[in-house]
């Protein structure tokens, strides 16, 4: 994936002062530019101190479990079954089946993120070529692809995605898919209307009467555009798609057990509310905060990067 | 106006058409021999072939869907595979407990932003405040909401019951009913505050600070509340409400978590069974009513719009 060369928010209709000495200047300095306001906005405490909260759960979760030496997290002691935390053996204690809670935090930690990462992706990039696809070629195009759009998002999502995660089998790859085809009609009129916004400028209609191929024209001068504001989208996505995954494997249709997700984990915590309410915070906890600090990054981002404008 | 009304329904219909015909196809070719999954693994050819011809199972997908179409066109959504029970009557039983509950969950929503966005816009401290709870609350699953309100009001103090449905034909009447409901709506409604009172407040922030009537209006000394009543809020609720109605078909999805943690016999539980016991009759049956429902909420919304804003009117009508 190219890395976003513009910063997040452009304004895409009109040409502001900043976008004046944007197009002007050189290629290079362009991109020097677009780097540091990025550094200084990742840099900044309010993106920073969250990103790094993401990024240690992140680590955690992969890394973890073969740092820390941990025990598996499915293959556990039905003679220590539903031990505390602080349990010798146990940091975080063990579930109703005697798995050690620890490891099984981190490792349906993975499947959270794996699948909130590749949900993501998966509807950035067929929604993104859909919406760019629709607004370049106009006509019969544009009106199927976004009145297909328009259905897909009339359908209630959260339903869409349990009847494919049901029907197709639940698992890893079957789960971002479901959750992916949720996210392509949203990424899809997002890089639509942003396309529409550059589709007239004067560097899109100069290339094309200097006979430049539509190829050339959408890769170099569309999605470099059009990509930014998607993928600022995309951030807050990624939270949603974790949401729904935890969902889908709360209503037992997602990642089945003994694999643990946080969401399959909540579920099976609730019969052991009162008896052993760890089993519930837990997972909890480490999905509001994955969440919450994702969140915080893309709207601190947001923030940051309209001011440096 | 009359236009584009009519040409909004014509969009609708094309929608409802291409969603229940996708549907359809999907939960047909994905559900595999549905003649199979009843009867079992054991079943003998014949019996197979019995169930096959008694619900048409050999026709070509297009043909049966047309069939369905013409079905439900007469008001016939057909029978439940599992319990034979018409659909239409699986549905006025599911309606009623899913629109209260989405009831109350816009009635918490819209309390909740109309007053955080009032205490954002008053001062500086509950405006930072207030987007910091918005943004934390974004971050909790509804179930992890619903399981919470559980501990705390249910385990622990033992004031509210947590099984979220009473008829309200029942012995307790509306008032166990409506008891029973708080939690749920709650749950639900607390998932579509975040995002309403996001859009109130930068509307309103936006009148503030850009609009120079706000400034005429504080100069030629009009009361504070005559210059929000009169000029702030029309201009600023229009994005308002149509946030209301397309965050209806959002609220879709949280129902079916909210009626399946609170044991709520509405449309979200039903269609959670009938995905489990591939279900298709019903499985159509409650998609249709869905897709409708949210088809025509959000043409309402986007109509309340024009009417109260005027200046949708005019720039809106290609859009």
């Amino acid at each position: 994936m190219t890395t976003a060369t513009r910063p997040l928010g452009a304004s895409v209709t009109g040409l502001s002062d900043a976008d004046a000495t944007w197009v002007s200047g050189s290629t290079r300095g362009r991109m020097v530019a677009t780097l540091r306001t990025w550094r200084r906005a990742i840099l900044s405490p309010s993106v920073a101190f969250p990103l790094a909260v993401f990024l240690i759960v992140v680590i955690a979760c992969f890394a973890g479990p073969e740092i820390l030496n941990l025990p598996s997290p499915i293959v556990g002691n039905l003679n220590d079954t539903l031990l505390p935390p602080g349990s010798p053996g146990y940091p975080l204690g063990t579930n109703e089946l005697g798995n050690d809670e620890l490891s099984r935090l981190l490792w349906g930690g993975q499947i959270s993120i794996i699948v909130g990462l590749g949900a993501t992706a998966f509807g950035l990039i067929v929604g993104s070529f859909l919406g760019m696809l629709a607004a370049y070629s106009g006509r019969a195009v544009e009106v199927v692809i976004m009145r297909l759009f328009d259905a897909l998002l009339a359908f209630p999502g959260l339903i869409l995605a349990l009847i494919l995660a049901d029907f197709l089998g639940p698992n890893v790859w079957n789960t971002i898919l479901a959750i992916g085809i949720f996210g392509i009609a949203r990424f899809g009129r997002l890089a639509w209307a942003q396309t529409i916004g550059v589709r007239h400028r004067d560097f899109v209609v100069a290339a094309r009467s200097d006979g430049v191929p539509s190829g050339s024209i959408v890769l170099g001068h569309m999605v470099p555009n059009v990509m930014p504001t998607l993928l600022g989208f995309a951030l807050f996505t990624v939270g949603t798609a974790m949401t729904i995954e935890a969902g889908l494997s709360f209503l037992g249709l997602g990642v089945q057990q003994p694999q643990p997700t946080w969401g399959n984990m909540i579920a099976g915590a609730q019969q052991y509310m009162s008896l052993a309410p760890w089993l519930l915070i837990l997972p909890a906890a480490m999905l509001v905060i994955t969440i919450l600090s994702l969140n915080l990054v893309a709207d601190s981002l947001r923030i940051r990067l309209d001011e440096e404008r | 106006m009359l236009r584009l009304i009519l040409e909004r329904l014509v969009q609708m219909v094309i929608v409802v058409f291409v969603v229940t015909l996708a549907a359809f196809t999907l939960v047909n070719l994905l559900s595999g021999d549905i003649a199979v999954y009843l009867l079992g693994d054991h079943a003998t050819p014949e019996a197979v072939a019995a169930l096959h011809a008694q619900l048409h199972l050999d026709d070509p997908i297009i043909i049966r869907y047309f069939d369905w179409l013409g079905d439900v066109l007469q008001g016939n959504l057909g029978t439940s595979v599992v319990s034979h029970y018409p659909v239409v009557k699986s549905l006025t039983n599911a309606i009623p407990p899913t629109f209260e509950l989405m009831i109350g969950a816009q009635i918490v929503g819209i309390t909740l932003a109309v007053v955080t966005t009032a205490a954002a816009i008053k001062w500086r401290w509950t405006d930072r405040l207030v987007t910091g709870v918005a943004l934390l609350v974004n971050s909790i699953p509804t179930f992890v909401v619903a399981l919470i309100l559980i501990i705390i009001f249910s385990t622990t103090l033992h004031l509210l019951p947590s099984i979220g449905w009473v008829a309200p034909t029942s012995a307790g009447g509306w008032g166990k009913n409506i008891v029973a409901m708080i939690m749920p709506s709650v749950a639900l409604g607390l998932g579509i505050f975040p995002e309403y009172m996001r859009i109130l407040r930068s509307d309103i922030r936006e009148q503030l600070d850009r609009e120079e009537y706000v400034t005429l209006a504080w100069m030629k000394g009009l009361r504070p509340t005559r210059i929000f009543g009169k000029h702030v809020a029309p201009n600023s609720v229009g994005g308002f409400i149509s946030m209301i109605a397309t965050t209806t078909a959002l609220l879709i999805s949280g129902v079916v978590i909210v009626e399946q943690v609170f044991a709520i016999p509405g449309i979200g539980k039903m269609m959670l069974a009938a995905i489990d016991s591939h279900d298709t009759p019903v499985l159509l049956g409650g998609l249709l009513t869905i897709v409708t429902f949210v088809v025509i909420i959000n043409l309402v919304g986007e109509l309340i719009y024009m009417r109260i804003d005027p200046r949708v009117r005019a720039t809106r009508v290609t859009a």
